[in-house]
């Protein structure tokens, strides 16, 4: 049997299905960490924070059985969960509805999750990327500040910045293009200049 | 088609970001399995979480894992 240090998230989450805690400490391990950290810049309060990544692992730990075996990264799973998880708190105190979809959760079924050998090369190449999102004018990248970490809707957003929902909700869309395009010239899918 | 009114909008409706009616028009249309859009959800996928990714990791006090280890055990 591989140690297990050498295998993969999948791995590990495959074991964590069946009911295997070493597997899932190893897991928790190498991700808590960085949920932890998209935590606190959701709610500063440490202790939540932590409940947070803690309520985000035990979903984890429940879902495993159904996660797909194949193709669907467990760090993005657990990065949007434990994000939205956050942001559901952080907006239920300042007693603001809850985001999701008109129904369930858009995170609800995998069908968005990305494979796990392309979350692993956004790992490598956080430095780059971390220059890409910088190259978007300040006012841009505050407005994304304040939906991804905020939990702001579209009409919360214009409303904040006193800007025509139209105006605001073309710019949000025009950021998120231009950092899809980037990102995928970075991983190479794309042979855009970077 | 819808789908290209649809283009932009996959990272903000993973973010919760849509109004209500966007998000069910964003649904509706992914639940009819268009390959195209589905495609386009998991880019949108990535680049979402590119921008979760903090500037830095977080330490986490070892009396947290332990809970959460309990309550993994109690289950
Ligand atoms: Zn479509």
């Amino acid at each position: 049997m591989t140690a297990l240090e050498e295998q993969s998230h999948e791995a590990l989450a495959t074991r964590a299905a069946e009911r295997d805690l070493g597997a899932f400490a190893e897991l928790y391990g190498r991700l808590a960490p960085g949920l932890l950290g998209m935590a606190l810049r959701i709610l500063p309060d440490h202790a939540a924070a932590a409940g947070i990544v803690e309520q985000a692992f035990v979903l984890f730990w429940n879902e495993t059985r159904r996660f797909p075996r194949d193709g669907a990264s467990v760090a993005a799973w657990l990065s949007l969960t434990a994000r939205q998880i956050a942001v559901n708190t952080r907006r239920s105190r300042l007693r603001l509805p809850a985001v999701s979809g008109s129904k369930t959760s858009p995170l609800g079924d995998y069908a968005w999750l990305p494979h796990p050998e392309e979350i692993a090369r956004i790992e490598e190449r956080r430095e780059l990327l971390r220059k890409v999102l910088h190259q978007l004018p300040k006012d841009q990248r505050d407005a994304l500040e304040l939906v991804v970490f905020e939990g702001l809707t579209e009409e919360e957003l214009a409303a904040r910045l006193g800007e025509p929902l139209g105006r605001v909700r073309s710019g949000l869309r025009a950021s998120m293009r231009f950092l899809r395009h980037r990102l995928r010239a970075v991983l190479g899918t794309w042979s855009a200049n970077i | 088609m819808v789908c290209q009114y649809l283009e932009d909008t996959f990272e903000l409706y993973l973010l919760g970001a849509l109004s209500r009616d966007d998000s069910a028009s964003v649904e509706s249309h992914l639940g009819t399995g268009c390959a195209t859009c589905r495609e386009q959800l998991r880019d949108a996928g990535l680049t979402v979480y590119l921008l979760c990714q903090p500037a830095k990791p977080a330490r986490l006090n070892p009396k947290q894992k332990s809970h959460l280890f309990h309550r993994l055990r109690e289950k």
